[in-house]
């Protein structure tokens, strides 16, 4: 459902999950930028390969300091006012729901599956499990892996002569 | 234009335009996310003509589309019908749902032209002016465009510069094309050509919007849309006769809200609802079921999609997330967005023009045969879509290049779209950033280059000027109005909410 256009958007709080990834992802960034090695174009007015990237990772590093600080100036304030730390760091929020992170660990091991079994039986099987851990009973799921996986081969294989993965174990699919 | 009127181009076409409707009038499936998917299977197609075919019918066609559940069940099927939930759901209410539906399409179509006549009368004279920039003004409309998708996309400015420079980050990634020096490559030669566009998209709106809807934690087994079938064009259309003056505004106001880079279909649609309120003689019947808050918002949107392409084809700034993945697109066959377009791609521009003409025609008959057809396909249940756009997503990563780092690329795009989202971070900006991330680099070091290191030509050349200028205002702009509206005590009629 859209929100009220009358209610007020929801609070955007400061992350220290955002804040921290953003720091490290950013510094990390910078450090590898300022490794790579200068070579300009012609004379030293171009400021070469590393200035953008290293540039880019420095803005976002300092985009994560700002929401640490924003976050630390938030804590102090609800210290002052005598209430409860209400930015403690909540393990269970730093994960996304379980179902969600089925469905994302599914689409992670598909990858190496269907570099090993192939289309067909790797497709056949992360449709199940989708299905599956999505509530589905087992006629949908098996009706569902059965349909999508003849509607991409068609589509794809037969129509389109693209070479889909046939695996490691060269199964003639 | 009799040969856009060939079955090779219309087949696909019209394939893909009932792709895009399906797509679209799926809650929780973006307009985005259909063309994200479609780029893989048009890349397929011997005549590149037909690919674009493809990929313009689906943008239109899935916009349209989102009005179906916005009217059905108030669940707008992506963010730029958000506006018509309010009178068309209204409308649905009161029994009226073929109606509201009805006028929602002639009112999309005709947007949607209007838009398109606007885009083909102004996009070659904007060119002719565009002729007189050089790296200096391109390097600022570079800027301009991030910061304008950052300002606009919804939540923190800041947060969203932050993914416009997450996604010039990744745009180095791979061979520096000025000095042949590899960048973050870590010796695999995947990363030499750098991070595909195409997979990262698909991550960032395929699968991380199924990451997302998962974990609202709605019921999966309930179907989509309750599907109604009263449905009498003729009588929508006479309202629609009636209504005239609200439909040309609303594409006007659609077409130039779709041309800001950054601001799409879901903002042009609030825009052109917004106006309709403060200009109405009877503004307390909008909201309660009235037809010109079918029109507006539904005129705009379409209007939008058109509006999007005048910066892409000028300048090659995407006016949207939908626009930026068609440049991604459109790159592929040699096709190079800028003002000499116009002149070195003659042919192909005049084929886009034609191809979105014929799509606001074809989208009527489509859109019936939307209404009567996909009554029984919109009954499925979520868990089904959802594990088909999985799967989609997976293969259509993997079709580009048969490569399966690419399918570990989308993967962990998806994954990051579904943290960044989380934490209120806009990832439009961030695909902006990943298409406009090579131009901003390039134009700048080429203009140091020229100035032989000296900064100050790109702030006092004149048209360097005007966009820095502009660039400032639309970064400080929003805080001041915020500021402008809360000293007197706003009316709740002048707030124009977000999608």
């Amino acid at each position: 459902m859209i929100p009220d256009p009358d209610s007020p958007p929801p609070p955007d709080r400061p992350s220290l999950a955002l804040g921290t990834a953003l720091v490290a992802f950013g510094a990390m960034a910078a450090f590898l930028a300022a490794r790579i090695p200068y070579r300009p174009l012609g004379d030293t007015s171009d400021p070469g390969p590393r200035a953008f990237p290293l540039l880019l990772g420095l803005f976002l590093a300092a985009g994560g300091l700002r929401e640490l600080i924003e976050l630390r100036e938030a804590q102090r304030a609800a210290a002052a006012r005598g209430e409860p730390n209400p930015f403690l760091p909540n393990p269970r929020s730093l994960f996304p729901p379980r179902a969600t992170l089925s469905v994302g660990l599914a689409a992670i091991l598909y990858v190496p599956a269907i570099a090993w079994l192939g289309f067909i039986p790797s497709t056949i099987l992360l449709v199940l499990g989708l299905m599956k851990g999505l509530g589905a009973t087992w006629r949908w799921a098996v009706g569902t892996a059965i349909t999508l996986v003849a509607v991409i081969h068609l589509l794809f294989a037969t129509l389109f002569r693209v070479q889909l993965p046939t695996g490691l174990l060269g199964f003639p699919w | 234009m009799t040969e856009l009127l060939q079955p090779q181009i219309l087949g696909p076409l019209i394939l893909a335009m009932l792709f895009g409707l399906f797509v679209g009038a799926t809650p929780g499936l973006t307009a985005t996310m259909a063309v994200a998917l479609i780029v893989p299977i048009s890349f397929e197609l011997d005549n590149p003509t037909a690919s674009l075919a493809m990929i313009i019918g689906v943008s239109f066609a899935a916009i349209f589309a989102g009005d179906i559940p916005a009217i059905y069940l108030r669940i707008p099927g992506t963010p730029a019908s958000a506006a018509t939930t309010l009178d068309g759901h209204a409308m649905a209410r009161q029994g009226r749902a073929g109606h509201a539906l009805s006028l929602a399409l002639f009112s999309s179509c005709l947007g949607g032209l209007v838009g398109v006549l606007i885009l083909m009368f102004l996009a070659p004279q904007l060119a002719k002016f565009a002729l007189r920039f050089s790296n200096f003004e391109y390097f600022w409309l570079g800027i301009l465009g991030l910061s304008l998708s950052a300002a606009v996309s919804g939540g923190s400015t800041i947060k969203g510069l932050l993914a416009a420079a997450l996604g010039m980050l990744l745009s180095t990634v791979g061979i520096d094309l000025v000095s042949g020096t590899p960048r973050f490559t870590f010796g695999q030669s995947d990363l030499m050509s750098g991070v595909g566009f195409i997979p990262v998209m698909i991550g960032l709106f395929g699968l991380s919007e199924v990451l997302r809807n998962v974990a609202r934690g709605e019921s999966m087994s309930a179907p989509s849309v309750r599907p109604d079938d009263h449905i009498r064009p003729l009588h929508s259309l006479l309202t629609l006769l009636r209504h005239k003056l609200t439909l040309v505004r609303a594409s006007i106001v659609g077409t130039f809200t779709g041309a800001l880079p950054g601001a799409g279909a879901d903002i042009a649609a609030w825009a052109a609802y917004g106006i309709e309120k403060k200009s109405a003689r009877n503004p307390e019947r909008l909201g309660k079921g009235d037809e010109r808050g079918v029109v507006a918002p539904a005129g705009a949107h379409n209007a939008a999609v058109a509006g999007a392409w005048i910066p892409a084809l000028v300048f090659g700034i995407p006016g949207d997330t939908v626009t930026a993945i068609v440049i991604g697109a459109v790159l592929v066959y040699n096709l190079k967005p800028g003002p000499l377009i116009f002149e070195q791609s003659a042919a192909q521009v005049e084929a886009i023009f034609g191809i979105a003409l014929i799509t606001q025609l074809l989208l009527l008959p489509c859109g019936y045969l939307a209404f009567k057809t996909f009554g029984g396909i919109l009954r499925l249940p979520r868990n089904l879509i959802m594990t088909a756009v999985v799967v989609f997503s997976v293969v259509g990563a993997f079709a580009l290049r048969n490569s399966l780092f690419d399918v570990g690329i989308m993967v962990a795009a998806g994954w990051v779209g579904y943290f960044l989202e989380s934490r209120r971070i806009p990832v439009a900006p961030l695909i902006l950033g990943l298409i406009l991330g090579p131009m901003v680099e390039e134009n700048l070091r080429t203009g140091l280059i020229k100035s032989q290191g000296a900064f100050l030509p790109f702030v006092t050349r004149p048209i360097c000027l005007v966009l820095w200028l502009l660039l400032v205002l639309s970064l400080v702009g929003p805080r001041i109005a915020r500021l402008l509206r809360k000293a007197p005590g706003p009316s709740p009629d002048t707030l124009i909410p977000r999608a």
